[in-house]
């Protein structure tokens, strides 16, 4: 895999710039794409919205000072892009955040691109309930595996803070699914 | 009586307190078996393949794009959306003096065949909360009138105190 400071570089250099960025979005696509998926749910809202964070990347790389990782930049790009398309489209709706979640989740039934069991929406329901905090840092160290380090350096927080919200986030998961289970 | 010797005899494994946040964070962040591992999202086939071509695309019509001549126009559109926008607040102006109805607008007759017609369900402490009763007569509660000295004699006759009356006596 490419040093993430010699890819900075040729983006940042014209004549090398296109096939850098190639390689970036091979390198990254994946990671990104599940990454949104987690916070709008919906394959072709993901979609765009992986596709407005590359670009954004693209046009503001030259700004790229290097102060945090490549990665984290981008991660950042991605979780506002994807955070401020929910807020749009809540207002567009005339809905709060949390009736947003609610038909997010319960437009999974019928998404042809979820094949999850009951087992599954009942989990995307228990993670609708989360603050939005909470909700990004469980997505990311339980499913994405990211170390709190990293996690640290995307959302700006100190590493204490994002295990304290973990921490609560797994209570809340549990507790929702357990209650869900003595409810059947 | 020799005083107890206050020196702590337990001791901890060496780093034991700087290591223990991380060891009890580790414990923690442990997967849960509650929780299940898998979320059940799918992908179009051969998405992540197209999405360097889709992207590349993207970025050209945007570059292609930058150069379409709107400028020119631009000042037209700030006077347009002025012009647009005066006429906007003087419509909603002139609604609104137009649309306006208050409680005097309405007829005394309206308002008695209102309260004929519905059941407001109003017990009488309810009504004296909102009635001004300073402005009431007496009289006004009954269809028939009858002469101020029958009910003069009618309260002697029946009342054997005077405080029960309520009265208010001007100084």
């Amino acid at each position: 895999m490419i040093a993430e400071e010699t890819l900075v570089n040729q983006l940042q250099r014209a004549e090398t710039q296109a096939s850098a960025f190639g390689v970036l979005v091979d390198t990254y696509k994946e990671r990104l794409y599940w990454h949104i998926r987690r916070i709008v749910l919906n394959h072709d809202d993901t979609d765009d919205i992986l596709q407005n964070t590359f670009i954004k990347v693209y046009k503001n790389i030259s700004n790229f000072k290097g102060d945090s990782k490549l990665y984290s930049w981008m991660y950042r790009i991605a979780t506002n892009e994807a955070l401020s398309f929910l807020k749009n489209k809540s207002r567009m709706m005339g809905v709060g955040d949390s009736e947003l979640q609610d038909r997010l989740v319960a437009n999974l039934k019928a998404d042809v691109y979820f094949e999850g069991e009951e087992i599954q929406l009942k989990l995307q329901r228990a993670i609708a309930t989360l603050p939005e905090k909470q909700k990004l840092v469980f997505n990311m160290k339980y499913f994405q595996e990211l170390k709190y380090e990293e996690i640290s350096e995307i959302l700006e927080t100190s590493v204490g803070g994002l295990k304290a919200s973990y921490h609560l986030a797994t209570k809340k998961i549990e507790a929702y699914l357990k209650e869900q289970k003595e409810y059947l | 009586m020799k005083p107890f010797d206050k020196k702590n005899p337990f001791k901890t494994p060496e780093g034991y307190f700087e290591k223990f946040d991380e060891r009890l964070f580790e414990k923690l962040s442990e997967k849960r078996s509650g929780i299940p591992e898998t979320e059940g999202f799918k992908l179009p086939e051969g998405y992540f393949d197209t999405l360097g071509n889709k992207l590349q695309q993207k970025l050209n019509e945007e570059e292609s794009g930058k150069v379409t001549p709107l400028k020119s126009y631009k000042k037209y559109y700030y006077a347009i959306a002025a012009a647009a926008a005066v006429l906007v607040v003087a419509l909603v102006l002139n609604l609104n003096k137009t649309n306006e109805v208050d409680f005097d607008d309405l007829a005394q007759a309206d308002i008695e065949y209102y309260f004929d017609q519905n059941e407001l369900d109003l017990s009488s402490y309810e009504i004296a909360e909102v009635v001004p009763i300073s402005e009431l007569e007496i009289t006004d509660m009954f269809e028939s009138s009858f002469s101020e000295d029958y009910v003069i004699d009618y309260l002697d006759e029946n009342t054997d105190y005077i405080d029960e009356l309520n009265l208010e006596y001007d100084e």
